[in-house]
């Protein structure tokens, strides 16, 4: 009868150990070069912290990794030497690499999962500083890595008078998630290498009374605490924030009501996922932060990676869902645009839920020149989608005079046909065979900006084409199509 | 006196034992179920009151990546709305058939159309249908065409179709497909003629 008495105890810890869990927010590592700015998840196996290596190294060379048995071995061009190659071999459940010939401990066993090679992201510079010859500085408990000395400090600068004005200087064209809490003006910087080194300061002024920073899961967030509702403008082309005491809100309730929500900066370097894309409701009493946008790149392609989140897309395998597959080819095609000096907005750059309305709004508030939703069926062949929506004239009046949010790209459609047509043919080149045709797909529809979607062929070991050739034939046919292609309207 | 450990040990092996026990029982009732219905010879479908008449139904091949149109006979009412069901249920059934041109989930059917001012049909399918679906572009854009261009084709003066599942609006058929928008017949025709 002693053993009854067990079983409750057993579940109540089995309950408390994993409800915890389940609504924990997933932890992630922010990774700052100078070549990109991406963040990749963080899985704790065995109580520690592992990171995906190809994730990790991908945005920044073109890794090649293979594997035989469980030795796996990833080489990549040196960034060192051109011509010349860097190579690392772990092997699963050893706690030594083999990094550029030379034997290095590693914080605990590298391991696989789903495929992937995982190693402890404790002590990581032990492999990245030999692998890609580069300063590391990482900010372990924030989950922040700087490679290349990219982090760089806020200087702050208050201007005394009436009202004081405190203006934040970066070394960089910033771009952070601005809103307000109260008198309060939190800015949030994920993709930007900012860094303070006072975590609080006392601000002797009327208006601004306090400052405080910190570093959370891959996030560097400081507040600027005040006496009254706050602003933020953009200055020195988005290098400087001014922040000073809001104006008063309008007598007439209602003119606020129509305003629309304040638009956050946009660059080719902020995930639109970090938008607060339905405006948040105001406080009582406070006034949302205006944003003033920093110039908008004149060209900019814009890459939705196809679901993610708790949308899992097509399950190819119980251990391979599509969303992993869209945003190993949404990096890969960033890597082949990027080549050719063409700027790019990723919709999501990690495990990011993003609903389809929010697609639409980040995609459009970014004024692409071109959009690319990118997706993954099993089957045999790639296709290429253009929205099915009836073409209407397309003339520059229409596309700035009032669009329907259902059939906003009905005034793209000639471009979108062009675009895919110009995609084929590179694809073709490539003597891949590709089909095109109109679907019922959002977030094509609402999109206001040539758009396609690409459906990749997949199998259970991946891509069933060469993920290269699409990227570059993609990458390819929008450089071809860029003197065509307006943006930033 | 068993130390407390062995004893740990032993309650976490009975409690796997009892968990596997009941999925293999949960296996086993399933397995039972499908020969049961497999070999269930009682009527299932409601009799229909109707003319037999030839019904259009344009199917969706998706190795070939078209639409065809085919002619069968099936009992329609005349009443706009059981006539469009019935119309919908004669295509399910056709890719619930084996060998099918474009496979659906079995179980998968049409809870019941809705008209609307008599140009606006509102098909509520099942949860079945869409949660059995399979995930892509073209296999989800081709079953949300080839119902709304059989319905319309039956049915000619509906102009506009909004799709919901189990009553309730969503977003996409099974990831893909926009369901949350209301489609022209006439769009869909088009594209249907193209793909044809």
């Amino acid at each position: 009868m002693r053993n009854c008495g067990i079983l409750p105890i057993i579940y109540c810890l089995l309950l408390c150990f994993l409800l915890p869990l389940s609504a924990a927010e997933p932890e992630k590592l922010s990774v700052y070069a100078p070549q990109a700015r991406y963040s990749i998840p963080i899985m704790t196996l065995d109580g520690r912290q592992y990171i995906g290596l190809l994730e990790l190294v991908e945005p920044l060379a073109a890794p090649q990794l293979t594997v035989e048995g469980k030795r796996w071995r990833l080489r990549m061009p040196d960034p060192k030497t051109a011509g010349k190659f860097a190579e690392v071999e772990f092997e699963e459940g050893s706690t030594v690499a083999r990094i550029r010939g030379h034997l290095t401990n590693l914080a605990g066993p590298a391991r696989s999962e789903n495929r992937r090679l995982l190693v402890p992201m404790h002590g990581i510079g032990t492999i990245l500083i030999p692998l890609l010859g580069t300063d590391v500085t990482f900010h372990e408990a924030a989950r922040r890595l700087f490679l290349g000395g990219t982090a760089s400090a806020i200087s702050s600068e208050l201007r005394k008078g009436e009202p004081s004005t405190l203006a934040l200087h970066f070394a960089e064209t910033i771009n952070p998630n601005i809103h307000s809490e109260g008198n309060a003006l939190i800015l949030s910087f994920t993709r930007d290498p900012v860094v303070s080194f006072t975590e609080y300061q006392s601000l002797d002024d009327k208006l601004f009374s306090s400052s405080a920073y910190e570093e959370k899961n891959g996030t560097a967030t400081l507040t600027i605490n005040g006496s009254a509702p706050l602003l933020a403008k953009f200055a020195d082309n988005g290098r400087t924030i001014l922040i000073s005491a809001a104006p008063a809100p309008p007598a007439a309730p209602a003119a606020t009501a129509s305003t629309p929500p304040a638009a956050p900066p946009q660059s080719q370097l902020e995930p639109p996922v970090q938008v607060p894309i339905q405006s948040e409701p105001a406080l009582p009493g406070a006034v949302p932060a205006p944003v003033r946008r920093p110039q908008i790149p004149a060209f900019v392609v814009v890459i939705d990676p196809g679901h993610g989140g708790t949308d899992t897309g097509a399950r190819i395998t119980p251990s391979l869902p599509e969303k992993e597959i869209t945003l190993s080819l949404a990096r890969k095609l960033r890597q082949e645009l990027q080549a050719r000096h063409i700027a790019v907005s990723m919709l999501r750059d990690s495990d990011a839920d993003l609903t389809l309305d929010q697609r639409v709004v980040a995609a459009n508030l970014a004024h692409p020149a071109a959009f690319i939703s990118l997706h993954a069926e099993p089957g045999d062949s790639l296709r290429l989608y253009t929205a099915a929506l009836p073409a209407s004239s397309g003339t520059a009046s229409e596309r700035n005079s009032f669009l329907l949010w259902q059939s906003a790209q009905g005034a793209f459609s000639s471009e979108s046909s062009s675009l895919a047509s110009a995609a084929a043919s590179a694809i073709n080149k490539r003597k891949l065979s590709v089909q095109v045709q109109p679907a019922f797909l959002q977030p094509l529809h609402s999109i206001a900006a040539p758009a396609i979607a690409v459906e990749v062929p997949v199998d259970a070991k991946g891509i069933k084409i060469p993920e290269d050739q699409v990227a570059d034939a993609l990458a390819e046919a929008i450089a071809q199509r860029k003197p065509n292609l307006g943006g930033g309207q | 006196m068993i130390p407390r450990n062995v004893q740990i040990t032993l309650v976490l092996l009975l409690a796997a034992i009892f968990g596997s026990g009941i999925y293999i029982l949960a296996l086993h009732l399933g397995t039972q179920e499908g020969l049961r219905r497999g070999a269930d010879q009682r009527p299932m479908t409601a009799p229909v009151a109707g003319a037999n008449e030839i019904v259009k139904l344009t199917i969706a091949y998706d190795e070939d990546g078209v639409f065809r149109t085919r002619d069968v006979s099936a009992v329609v009412p005349a009443e706009p709305s059981a006539r469009a069901k019935s119309v919908l249920e004669t295509l399910i059934g056709y890719y619930l058939s084996k060998p099918s041109p474009h496979e659906l989930a079995d179980g998968s059917g049409v809870n019941s159309v809705f008209m609307v001012n008599k140009k606006l049909a509102v098909i509520d399918l099942n949860q079945a249908l869409a949660e059995g679906h399979r995930s892509g572009v073209m296999v989800e854009d081709f079953t949300l065409m080839s119902l709304i261009d059989t319905l319309a084709t039956n049915l000619p003066q509906v102009e506009q179709v909004k799709i919901l599942i189990n009553g309730k609006e969503r977003e996409t058929l099974a990831g893909h497909a926009d369901i949350k928008s209301t489609y022209s017949t006439a769009a869909i025709h088009k594209v249907v003629a193209q793909l044809q």
